[in-house]
């Protein structure tokens, strides 16, 4: 019975061939770059080397691709010293594979400051979008409304709203918290599937320079359980059936054979 | 002991033996392949990793870039859709754009002249069982909207079948011969074209696919995929699926 312990052993240690699939490496994080400041052009550095010359009002970069780390983030005005004292600063750590935002804004008193956000870039439910909104700009407190209805409530200055919404184009407007009148829009917001929708509000209300941008991040789907992308019609689809059927058939022959050896122990005590 | 029960004995070994070989080198053979460019590391193109350390930027994304601002809508008149996105990049004289959105375009044909695809594309979302909800259509191929969009950050996912239920081979059956540099081509709705090249292939079985195969954020990169391995007929599906890596390499030749 040992021999045939063994034969087991075998097709066993044959047949758990691992399939190793390596983790995703070393990754970088992501850092995109808002600049939601009127009337003011800047370079932008981090860790005192220039990543953005002659950033506009109104610009939102492609992301950075970063090592993990802490970052010195420094805005000075565009052709400024590098050495001299910067408009703002802040520090950011981003960790491997985090997507975050930087947003040079104005604040609710109409003072620039940098906000940095986290991008929730979690898997959304099939057909769904993420709708992110950070209220960056000179502006009261606001409702965001969604075809008349209030999607996030009291939305102030330098906070975010966000939920997983249909994928599907919004008639968006914002209106003062509590209040009917709308004071902006309404524009047309398409939501799309698989991704997250950030849309900042930036300027000042009092001074004519509100406006909305946008950050897009795609791909933020669960990923697919199975893909059935076989008919079963190839030819040689059905092979390894004959084989395996073949190999059965000669193990139970082989089994049946060795069952019927006496076994010599039992003999021995005879 | 007897020479009957040597030859029993014999025979049964032998036959063992035989089912074992079959079985181990069947399944080494057809179902496990070690991956020649593992899931979530691929191999680097110097001139990409080049590009980036110096722009710090991600390839396709820029290209991909240019953004459209979108005017408010006068009341008494609803553009149609189409000219939203190719619409005004100037702001307009009398009022400053309110909603400025990055352009996301689907793709909409796949070209692999190595192996003579040339195909249209389908978005697809999940079934509910959390498969990709693709049609037994062997001459479509199917782009899953959950992926990244081609030319964006991240892995685009697109399936094709490897044959079809009807009998014959399918739009995929020829992915694994793509090599280390095959050129893919993939059109997009407003008419650009993105040329990719292939970094290698791995296999996954398929009711194991890997979790991160969507998740590289590093790269502008698609990821066709298509069935192999062997057939159960009882789950009527293939046991494998087979994943070809590329990765954008700019703008191709349109047309």
């Amino acid at each position: 019975m040992r021999r045939l312990f063994t034969v087991i052993m075998t097709i066993a240690a044959l047949a758990a061939v691992p399939l190793t699939v390596a983790a995703a490496g070393h990754e970088k994080a992501r850092l995109t770059v808002v600049h939601g400041v009127p009337d003011l052009v800047v370079d932008v550095y981090a860790n005192d080397a220039k990543v953005l010359s002659d950033f506009t009002f109104g610009t939102v970069t492609d992301p950075l691709a970063l090592d993990p780390g802490t970052y010195k983030l420094a805005i000075r005005p565009a052709g400024a010293d590098p050495a001299s004292a910067p408009v703002l600063s802040a520090e950011a750590t981003l960790a491997a594979g985090q997507n975050a935002s930087v947003v040079a804004h104005l604040d609710a008193n109409g003072q620039p400051r940098l906000s940095i956000f986290v991008n929730d870039t979690s898997t959304v439910a099939s057909g769904k979008g993420r709708l992110i909104v950070r209220h960056t700009a000179q502006a009261p407190a606001v409702d965001v409304r969604a075809g008349g209805a209030v999607v996030f409530a009291n939305l102030a200055n330098p906070n975010e709203a966000k939920a997983d919404v249909d994928a599907a184009t919004y008639s968006v407007d914002l209106a003062p918290a509590g209040q009917a009148q709308a004071v902006f829009g309404p524009v047309d917001l398409p939501v799309a599937a698989g991704a997250a929708t950030i849309v900042y509000a930036i300027g000042s209300i009092e001074g004519g320079s509100f406006r909305l941008v946008t950050q897009v991040i795609t791909g933020l789907g669960a990923p697919p359980s199975h893909v059935g992308t076989g008919g079963g019609s190839a030819a040689n689809a059905t092979l390894p059936w004959t084989v395996a059927l073949l190999a059965a058939l000669l193990a139970l022959a082989g089994s049946a054979t060795l069952a019927r050896v006496p076994v010599r122990s039992k003999r021995n005590l005879r | 002991m007897t020479a009957s029960i040597r030859r029993r004995k014999a025979f049964g070994t032998t036959a063992l033996l035989l089912a074992a070989m079959l079985i181990g080198g069947w399944l080494n053979a057809s179902s496990y392949v070690t991956p020649l460019g593992p899931v979530g590391v691929p191999p680097s193109v110097p001139e990409a990793d080049a590009l980036r350390a110096e722009t710090g930027r991600v390839v396709g994304r820029e290209i991909l870039s240019e953004e459209v601002a979108v005017l408010p809508l006068p009341e008494t008149w609803i553009p149609p859709r189409d000219s939203l996105s190719s619409a005004v990049k100037e702001p307009s004289p009398i009022r400053e754009p309110l909603l400025v959105m990055p352009r996301l375009v689907e793709p909409v044909r796949i070209r692999i002249p190595s192996i003579g695809v040339d195909a249209p594309i389908q978005a697809v979302d999940l079934a509910p069982d959390g498969s990709l909800a693709i049609t037994d259509d062997g001459d479509m191929v199917f782009w899953y909207r959950g992926s990244a969009y081609p030319g964006w950050p991240g892995r685009a996912l697109l399936a094709g079948h490897l044959d079809r239920v009807e009998g014959g081979w399918a739009v995929f059956a020829g992915l694994h011969r793509l090599q280390p540099g095959s050129v893919v081509l993939v059109e997009l709705a407003d008419g650009r074209v993105l040329h990719y090249t292939v970094m290698g292939q791995a296999r996954a079985v398929s009711t194991n696919l890997p979790a991160e195969l969507l998740t590289s954020q590093n790269e502008s990169e698609l990821v066709l995929i298509t069935c192999a391995g062997w057939w159960d007929p009882l789950r009527r599906t293939y046991s494998d699926n087979l994943l070809v890596f590329t990765r954008l390499e700019g703008l191709g030749p349109v047309g």
